[in-house]
C-alpha cells in the first residue's frame, strides 16, 4: 500500500517523460544546451551573460548592495536586520524605477519593520533630561547671561532669555533632535567612517567605499526618485526618526541604508550610460572595476585594523 | 513677490545691512573677544616696531614675510596695522581695526558680486544674500580678530569680483589678476589658493583668455602679477616660504598605507591613502554638519554653540547646491561659481585640522552665493510666507549671535584668547622694582604680549634678536626665552631660580602647594578670568630664608660670598 501511495504522489508531482517534448523546453535553455553541445564556450558564456545575468542596472544595484561593509556588519549583527535591509533596498530601488502598488506596499511594510528594528536596537537617551555634568554646564551658562529687561510705561519687564535658551525643555529637546539629525547629514559618516570628525565614545566603522561618493552625489542630482513621493516622504521620515531616536546604535543609522543604496545605484547607472554614449572603451570599464576593487580592499583593511 | 521695485530701495537696503554689519564688527572691538590672542599681539607689536623704526622685532627692515614665531606670515596686514597704530595708538582696538574695516568693505564686495553674477532672479535675493553674509558667525569672528585672514579674504573677494567682471569686459582683467596676485601677501592660504585659481581659470576659460581681442589684457595681467610676485619669488627657495608645510598629514597617510601594504604594493597604497585622506578632509568642508551644526574644534577659532553658519541656513545651502549642480551645463555663471567652490577649500583640505575656519575662509564667498541661490528660489516658490519666516529666522539668528559671541565668548573662551596679559602688564608696572620670571611651560609666548602692553621699545628687542637678522629667512626655529628689561620668559628652573630675588609667575599648574611650602614662596597676586578661573599666579621667592635652611647649597655660598 505504501508503494502505491508513493507511485501516486510521483505521478502527480513529477512530469511524465512521455508528456515532455522539445517545444516545452524554454528556448533560452535550449539555446544554451545547443551551444554547449557544439563546444562553443565563448559563445556559451556570452549567451549566459545575456540570458542569465540580470539587466545592467539591477547588476549595479546588486553590486552596490553587497559590496559595502555595512550590509555585512548587519548580517553578523542580526540576520533579520540584514534580510530587511536587503528587502527594503530592493523595494526602494523598484519603486524609484517602477513604482507599482505591490512594490510600494512592500517598501512601506519593510520600512516600518526596519524602523522598529532601529528603535529597538538603539540605546535611547532622554531628549530633555540632563545628567550631573550637563546640569553643571547649564548652571554655568545661566550665570553668564546679563540681566535682560525693557523699561516701558514706568515698569521694568524682565525677559528670561537665559531660561528660554538654556532652561526650557523645548529648547533642550530641539537642540538634541537637531544635533541627532545633523550627525546623519554628514557624507563622511557614510563614506569615510566619519573621519576626520570622529565622535567621542562612538565606535565609528566603515560603511561604503569612498569611491562611491561622487556617484552618490550624481544619484541625488539625477532625481528620478523625485517621481516617487513615497520614497521622498519616507526619506524625510527616516531623518526625523533618527533625530528622535538618536544615533547610539552599533549598526549606525541603518534606516537610511536603502536610500543611500538607491542614490548610489542611480548615480552609477547614470554615469555608465553617459560614458557608454561617449563610447567609453571596455578597457576603461575594467580599469574602473580594478580601482573599485582596490578601494574595497582598502576599506576592508581599515575596518580590520 | 517682488519687494524691491527700484534701485533706491536696493541702496537703502544695502545701507541698512552695512549699518548692521558695521555695528556687529565694531561694537566693543577692544573688549570682545576678551583677552588678546598671541597672534594679534605679535602682529600689533611688529606693526608698532615698523612704525617706530622701519624694522620688525628682529631688526629686519620691511620684511617680505614677518618671522613672528617662525611662521613667516605674509606682511600685508602688519603694514596696514602700522597705519592704524599711527592714528589710533598701540592698543587692542587699533590692531583689530583693519580686520573689522575689511569685514565691512567685504559686505559691499559680496553685494556687488551677487549682483554681477546675474544668477539670482530677484533683487530681494541679492539683498538678502548680502544680509546672510553680514550676519554669518564665520565672518564676524574673523572680522573681529586682529590678524591677517579677513584682510586676505577681502582682497581675494575683490579680485574675484573684478575677475568675473573681466570675463564680461576684458579691461578689468589686468586689475583683477594684479589684485589676486597681491592677495598672496595677505595670508598663507592665498599663497596656495591663488596659483590654483589661476591654473583653473586658464584651463576652464582658456578659449576666452586666448581670444584675439583678450590676449593682450591677459598678457598685461600676467605680467603685472609676475612683477608683484618678485618679492615672494626672492624668498621662494628659503625655509621661510613654506613653513605651513608641516601641517600636511604625511604621518596619517603613512599609517593608513601600512594597513593594507600586505595586499597592495607600497607606492599604490600611499596613493590610495592620500586620496582617501584628502577626500575625507575635503568633503568635510562641504558637509552640512560641519558648516551649520558643529563648531570648529579649535576653541580660539570658533564660537561657543554656533557653527560657521546658523542651522536654518542648511536648507538654503542644500537647495542652492542642488540647483547649482543641476544647472552646471546650462549656465556659464554656475560653472564659474562651481570652480570657485571646488578650489577654495583645497589648501585647507591639505592640512591636518578637521575643519579649519581660518584656512577655509575663502570658501565663504562661493557658499554665500550658493545659499543666496537657494534663498532666491525659495522666495519664488513660497511667495507670501517667506518674508515673515525669514525675518523671524534673522531675529532668532541675531539672538543666537548675541548669546554666542557677546555673552559666552568673552567668558568661556577668555583663556583661549590669551586673557590676562594686560592685567599682568599692569601688575608688573605696579611692582617695577622686582624682577619677573614668567613660566613658559604651558602658555603661548608671553614676551610679545608683555612687550605690546608695556609698549616696550622696539629698539631694545631688536638688539636682543640681532643674531636672527643675519639669516632672517633661513632661521625658522623659535626660542621661547626672551628678556625684556626686568622680565624674563622661560621655564622655571627650580634648582636655581628660587635662590634669586624675583617674582615667579605661572599658570595654575606652574607652582604647586608643595613647592610654595618647600621654597618659602610668598603670594603676591593672582589674575582670574571672567569665569573666576585662575590665569596667572605670582609668588615672590625668599632666597634668604631658603639659604638659612639649605646652608650647604653652592648657590647660597655664592650669594654669601
Amino acid at each position: 500500500m505504501k508503494n502505491d501511495i508513493l507511485l501516486e504522489l510521483k505521478s502527480r508531482v513529477l512530469p511524465r517523460r512521455e508528456n515532455v517534448d522539445a517545444a516545452s523546453i524554454h528556448p533560452r535553455i535550449k539555446q544554451s544546451l545547443q551551444l554547449l553541445r557544439n563546444c562553443k564556450v565563448h559563445g556559451f558564456l556570452e549567451a549566459l551573460y545575456k540570458i542569465w545575468i540580470p539587466k545592467t542596472n539591477f547588476l549595479i544595484f546588486s553590486i552596490v548592495l553587497f559590496s559595502n561593509l555595512w550590509i555585512w556588519k548587519a548580517l553578523f549583527f542580526n540576520f533579520l536586520i540584514f534580510a530587511f535591509l536587503t528587502l527594503t533596498s530592493f523595494f526602494a530601488y523598484r519603486i524609484v524605477n517602477k513604482p507599482t502598488k505591490i512594490y510600494t506596499e512592500g517598501f512601506l511594510l519593510c520600512f516600518i519593520v526596519l524602523s522598529i528594528f532601529q528603535f529597538s536596537t538603539s540605546s535611547r537617551s532622554s531628549l530633555y533630561k540632563l545628567d550631573n555634568n550637563q546640569q553643571y554646564v547649564q548652571q554655568l551658562k545661566l550665570q553668564q547671561y546679563p540681566p535682560v529687561y525693557v523699561d516701558a510705561l514706568g515698569t521694568r519687564f524682565w525677559i528670561p532669555i537665559a531660561h528660554w535658551f538654556e532652561g526650557r525643555k523645548e529648547s533642550i529637546i530641539i537642540s538634541r533632535v537637531i544635533g541627532n539629525i545633523s550627525e546623519n547629514l554628514d557624507f563622511n559618516l557614510y563614506f569615510f567612517a566619519n573621519h576626520p570628525t570622529e565622535r567621542v565614545g562612538v565606535n565609528e566603522f566603515e560603511k561604503f567605499p569612498y569611491i562611491l561618493l561622487p556617484f552618490f552625489i550624481i544619484g541625488i542630482l539625477s532625481a528620478p526618485h523625485s517621481s516617487s513621493k513615497t520614497f521622498l516622504v519616507s526619506l524625510l521620515v527616516a531623518f526625523s526618526f533618527s533625530g528622535v531616536v538618536g544615533n547610539k546604535n552599533t549598526l549606525g543609522p541603518f534606516l537610511l541604508f536603502p536610500f543611500l543604496i538607491v542614490f548610489i545605484t542611480e548615480g552609477i547607472t547614470k554615469a555608465y550610460v553617459f560614458l557608454k554614449e561617449k563610447k567609453l572603451s571596455d578597457r576603461a570599464i575594467v580599469l574602473g572595476c580594478l580601482v573599485y576593487f582596490i578601494v574595497i580592499l582598502q576599506t576592508i583593511s581599515y575596518a580590520i585594523n | 513677490m517682488q519687494l524691491i521695485k527700484n534701485n533706491f530701495i536696493l541702496v537703502l537696503g544695502l545701507s541698512f545691512i552695512l549699518l548692521l554689519g558695521t555695528f556687529l564688527r565694531f561694537y566693543k572691538l577692544d573688549a570682545i573677544p576678551s583677552g588678546f590672542y598671541v597672534d594679534e599681539a605679535v602682529t600689533g607689536y611688529n606693526a608698532y616696531s615698523i612704525l617706530q623704526t622701519g624694522r620688525d622685532e628682529y631688526g629686519q627692515p620691511f620684511p617680505i614675510a614677518f618671522r613672528f614665531f617662525g611662521s613667516y606670515s605674509p606682511p600685508f596686514y602688519t603694514y596696514a596695522t602700522a597705519l592704524a597704530v599711527k592714528f589710533l595708538d598701540l592698543n587692542v582696538a587699533s590692531v583689530r581695526f583693519v580686520s573689522a574695516l575689511s569685514g565691512v568693505l567685504s559686505i559691499v564686495i559680496i553685494f556687488l558680486f551677487l549682483k554681477s553674477l546675474n544668477i539670482l532672479r530677484t533683487k530681494t535675493g541679492i539683498l538678502l544674500g548680502t544680509l546672510l553674509f553680514s550676519l554669518s558667525p564665520w565672518h564676524i569672528l574673523y572680522s573681529r580678530a586682529g590678524y591677517e585672514s579677513n584682510l586676505a579674504f577681502f582682497i581675494f573677494a575683490l579680485g574675484i569680483l573684478l575677475f568675473w567682471e573681466g570675463l564680461k569686459n576684458p579691461l578689468f582683467i589686468p586689475a583683477s589678476l594684479s589684485i589676486l596676485s597681491l592677495a598672496t601677501y595677505g595670508d598663507h592660504t592665498q599663497r596656495f589658493l591663488i596659483p590654483l585659481f589661476f591654473l583653473a581659470s586658464l584651463l576652464f576659460f582658456r578659449n576666452w583668455f586666448f581670444k584675439k581681442q583678450n590676449v593682450k589684457y591677459t598678457a598685461i595681467g600676467l605680467f603685472l602679477s609676475f612683477l608683484i610676485q618678485i618679492p615672494n619669488l626672492s624668498i621662494a627657495l628659503t625655509p621661510a616660504f613654506l613653513t605651513k608645510s608641516s601641517l600636511f598629514y604625511s604621518d596619517a597617510i603613512l599609517d593608513q598605507a601600512q594597513k593594507f601594504v600586505a595586499i597592495i604594493p607600497f607606492p599604490i597604497a600611499i596613493i590610495f591613502s592620500f586620496i582617501r585622506e584628502f577626500m575625507a578632509q575635503y568633503m568635510n568642508y562641504f558637509s552640512p554638519q560641519s558648516l551649520f551644526f558643529l563648531s570648529d574644534p579649535d576653541p580660539q577659532r570658533s564660537l561657543p554653540g554656533l557653527a560657521a553658519f546658523y542651522p536654518w541656513m542648511s536648507i538654503l545651502y542644500l537647495v542652492g547646491a542642488f540647483l547649482l549642480l543641476k544647472n552646471l551645463k546650462a549656465k556659464y555663471e554656475y560653472r564659474f561659481l562651481f570652480i570657485l567652490a571646488i578650489i577654495a577649500p583645497i589648501p585647507a583640505a591639505l592640512g591636518k585640522d578637521p575643519f579649519s575656519t581660518q584656512r577655509a575662509l575663502p570658501l565663504l564667498l562661493p557658499l554665500i552665493a550658493i545659499m543666496a541661490i537657494g534663498l532666491d528660489r525659495l522666495i519664488l516658490k513660497v511667495k507670501t510666507l517667506w518674508l515673515p519666516s525669514f525675518m523671524l529666522l534673522v531675529c532668532f539668528s541675531l539672538l543666537q549671535l548675541w548669546r554666542s559671541y557677546f555673552v559666552f565668548l568673552p567668558q568661556e573662551r577668555a583663556q583661549a584668547w590669551s586673557y590676562g596679559f594686560e592685567e599682568l602688564a599692569e601688575k608688573i608696572q605696579e611692582h617695577r622694582e622686582y624682577f619677573f620670571l614668567i613660566d613658559q611651560s604651558r602658555i603661548k609666548p608671553a614676551y610679545i604680549e608683555l612687550a605690546f602692553f608695556l609698549k616696550y621699545p622696539p629698539e631694545k628687542i631688536q638688539r636682543e634678536n640681532e643674531v636672527i637678522k643675519n639669516s632672517y629667512y633661513q632661521n625658522i626655529n623659535f626660542e621661547t626665552y626672551h628678556r625684556l628689561g626686568n622680565i624674563e620668559t622661560r621655564n622655571i628652573n627650580w634648582e636655581r631660580d628660587i635662590y634669586k630675588e624675583q617674582i615667579l609667575v605661572g599658570d595654575e599648574l606652574a607652582i604647586s602647594e608643595n613647592q610654595i611650602k618647600e621654597h618659602f614662596l610668598e603670594y603676591v597676586f593672582e589674575i582670574r578670568d571672567p569665569l573666576n578661573r585662575v590665569v596667572f599666579k605670582a609668588y615672590r621667592t625668599n632666597p634668604e630664608k631658603k639659604c638659612k635652611v639649605y646652608k650647604g647649597n653652592s648657590i647660597c655660598n655664592e650669594r654669601s660670598s
